[in-house]
C-alpha cells in the first residue's frame, strides 16, 4: 500500500515536471522580455520584427500538439482551426505565411540556441542555459 | 535455484542484444547527425523551400432549392433550383508564391470553378514589393477590395458561411482587375491601420452577367481603410468606375430599359464592422451602389451572428437588397422604353434569412450546412432570373459545402 502511494506520488511529481507549463524562449543574445501582445503579434504575423528591429524567426510547434494548443489558448486565443482560417486569409492574398513548424522541442531549442533572432515556445521543464525565457503566459 | 535458472536465459538474451546493439548505436548516431544536418538546412531561412510555396483551397458544394426561382450569387444569373446542383458553388484554387528577395515576391492564383466547367482562371497574378517604411505596392491582376471578405472571396475555409451573403456580395459583377495598388500599414498604439489605394480596369464577360454583353469597367479607382483593434475590425471603402458596353441583350426581356453603357459613372461605397473574441462572432456590412442612367442603383446590408461551441460554429444571417432608383425606370407615355417587364427586370427587392453551421472536421477541412430563405420581393422579381412568365414569392435554398485548405 505504501509502495503504491509512493509510485502514485512519483508519477504525479513526474507528470508535474513534464507538464510544468509553456514558456516563450529566445536566444541568449535576444530580447530580455516580451509582452503577451508582442508575442501574439509575432505569432499572428502582425509584426515581423523583434523590439531591436531585427527580423524575427518565429517557430511553431506541430499542429495538433498539446503544447501548441496550450500556447495559443494562453496567447492568441485561437484554436488550430481558427489559426488555419486566419492564416489562409493571409496566404491566399499573398500577405503573409505562417511561422515555420518544427515538430520536436529538442530541435526547436537547438534552433533557438543557434539563431540570434529566433522566438519559440517549449515546456518550461525543457528550458536550460542555451536559451532564455522571455515570456510566461 | 529456480530463480537463477529463469534469470540465466534472460541475462543471456540481454547480453546478446547489447553486443548486437553496440555497433548499430554508433551507426544510428551518425545517421541521426546527418538527419539533423538535413533538417537544419531545410529550416534555414534562405532555403529554396522557404522562398517558394504552393498552397491550395477547395470547395465541394451541393445546393438545391424548394422551387425554380434560381436564387444564386449573382443578380439575374441562374442560381440553385429544385435540381440538386454540384457545379456552381464548387471550386479549386492553387496558388504559388515565389519570393524574389525578402521584400519582393510574385503571387499567382488559379481558380477553377464548376460553374465555368472547371476552366482555370487567373484571379491573382502580381508582383509585390514591400518597402521599409510600411508601404507595399502590387502590380498585375488583383482582387477588387470592395468588401470585408473580397480578398479571400473564394476561400470558403476562411469564411463562417457556406456562401457570402449574396444580397451584398453579388452587387458588383467583377471580383478581380488588372492594375496597381499601394497599401500602407501602420500601428496606431495597439490598433493597426491599413490604407489601400487601387487603380485599374476589367471586363465582365457576357456569359457571366445578365445583360448578355461584355461590360468594360474602365478607370476604376478606389480607396479602402481597415482599422483593427483587439477583437474589432472596422472598414470603409469607396470605388468608382466608367462602364462601357455594346448593345444590351437580355434574352427574356424583349424591350430593354436601356441600350448600352457609354462611359456612365458607377460608384460604390461600403462600411463594415466585425467582432470576434474567439467564441462570439459578429459581422455586418452596408453598401450602396449607383450607376448613372437607368441601370439599377442599390442599397444592401447584412448582419451575421455566430457562436463557437467546440468544433461547431452555428450562425444566423439577415440581409436585404433593394434598388433605389425604380422611379427612373417608371414607364410613362413619354418614356422611350415603356415596357413594364423590361423596366422591372432592373427593380430588385428582397430580404434573406439564413441559418447554418460550420463544423471543423479537422484543422484544414470544414463542413457547412445552410438553409437560406429569400422573400419580400414586393413588386419585383427579387433579383432572380426571369423564367418567362413565372414569378415566385419566395424561395428556400439548402446548401452543403465541404471547404478545405492545403
Amino acid at each position: 500500500m505504501k509502495l503504491l502511494a509512493k509510485v502514485a506520488l512519483t508519477a504525479a511529481l513526474m507528470s508535474g515536471v513534464a507538464q510544468a507549463g509553456v514558456v516563450v524562449i529566445a536566444n541568449p543574445t535576444g530580447p530580455d522580455s516580451l509582452s503577451k501582445a508582442q508575442v501574439s503579434k509575432l505569432y499572428l504575423g502582425k509584426s515581423k520584427k523583434l523590439p531591436n528591429g531585427a527580423k524575427a524567426e518565429v517557430i511553431e510547434q506541430a499542429t495538433g500538439s498539446f503544447i501548441r494548443g496550450e500556447f495559443h489558448a494562453g496567447v492568441t486565443g485561437k484554436s488550430d482551426s481558427q489559426l488555419q482560417a486566419y492564416w489562409s486569409r493571409l496566404v491566399f492574398t499573398g500577405k503573409g505565411k505562417p511561422p515555420k513548424t518544427i515538430g520536436s522541442s529538442a530541435l526547436i531549442k537547438s534552433q533557438v540556441a543557434s539563431r540570434a533572432n529566433a522566438i519559440a515556445y517549449i515546456d518550461s521543464s525543457e528550458v536550460d542555459d542555451s536559451v532564455k525565457v522571455v515570456f510566461t503566459p | 535455484m529456480r530463480k537463477a535458472f529463469i534469470m540465466l536465459p534472460l541475462a543471456a538474451a540481454c547480453a546478446s542484444q547489447f553486443v548486437m546493439a553496440a555497433p548499430t548505436d554508433s551507426q544510428r548516431l551518425a545517421q541521426l547527425e546527418q538527419e539533423l544536418a538535413i533538417l537544419k538546412e531545410a529550416s534555414s531561412y534562405d532555403s529554396l523551400s522557404d522562398r517558394m510555396s504552393v498552397n491550395g483551397f477547395f470547395t465541394g458544394q451541393m445546393g438545391v432549392a424548394n422551387n425554380d426561382a434560381g436564387y444564386g450569387n449573382r443578380p439575374g444569373v441562374e442560381g440553385y433550383t429544385s435540381d440538386p446542383d454540384f457545379s456552381q458553388g464548387s471550386k479549386l484554387g492553387l496558388q504559388g508564391t515565389f519570393a524574389l528577395t525578402d521584400q519582393t515576391q510574385i503571387v499567382a492564383q488559379l481558380v477553377s470553378r464548376g460553374a465555368d466547367d472547371w476552366t482555370p482562371e487567373m484571379e491573382w497574378a502580381f508582383l509585390s514589393h514591400e518597402f521599409d517604411n510600411g508601404f507595399t505596392t502590387r502590380i498585375g491582376r488583383l482582387r477588387v477590395p470592395l468588401y470585408m471578405y473580397s480578398d479571400y472571396l473564394e476561400v470558403g475555409y476562411a469564411q463562417p458561411w457556406a456562401n457570402p451573403p449574396a444580397d451584398v456580395y453579388s452587387i458588383v459583377p467583377v471580383s478581380s482587375y488588372d492594375g496597381i495598388d499601394i497599401i500602407y500599414d501602420t500601428d496606431l498604439g495597439d490598433a493597426s491601420l491599413s490604407l489601400q489605394a487601387s487603380y485599374g480596369h476589367d471586363v465582365d464577360d457576357a456569359e457571366d452577367n445578365p445583360l448578355g454583353v461584355d461590360v468594360e469597367f474602365n478607370n476604376t479607382i478606389g480607396m479602402s481603410a481597415t482599422l483593427s483593434y483587439e477583437e474589432w475590425v472596422f472598414r470603409g471603402t469607396y470605388f468608382q468606375s466608367e462602364l462601357k458596353s455594346g448593345k444590351v441583350a437580355i434574352p427574356s426581356v424583349p424591350a430593354q430599359p436601356f441600350e448600352s453603357f457609354n462611359n456612365e459613372k458607377a460608384q460604390f461605397g461600403g462600411v463594415g464592422i466585425s467582432y470576434d473574441n474567439g467564441s462570439f462572432l459578429a459581422i455586418s456590412e452596408y453598401t450602396i451602389s449607383q450607376v448613372e442612367g437607368k441601370y439599377s442603383d442599390t442599397k444592401s446590408g447584412y448582419i451575421t451572428l455566430g457562436y463557437r461551441i467546440d468544433a461547431f460554429t452555428p450562425y444566423v444571417n439577415y440581409s436585404f437588397l433593394e434598388t433605389t432608383d425604380n422611379d427612373e425606370r417608371a414607364p410613362t407615355a413619354a418614356d422611350d422604353y415603356p415596357n413594364l417587364v423590361g423596366s422591372s427586370a432592373f427593380n430588385w427587392e428582397r430580404t434573406t434569412y439564413s441559418v447554418g453551421s460550420r463544423y471543423d472536421i479537422n484543422s484544414n477541412l470544414a463542413l457547412k450546412l445552410d438553409v437560406t430563405y429569400a422573400t419580400d420581393f414586393g413588386d419585383t422579381h427579387g433579383a432572380l432570373p426571369s423564367h418567362g412568365t413565372e414569378t415566385y414569392d419566395d424561395t428556400i435554398v439548402y446548401t452543403v459545402s465541404f471547404d478545405a485548405v492545403f
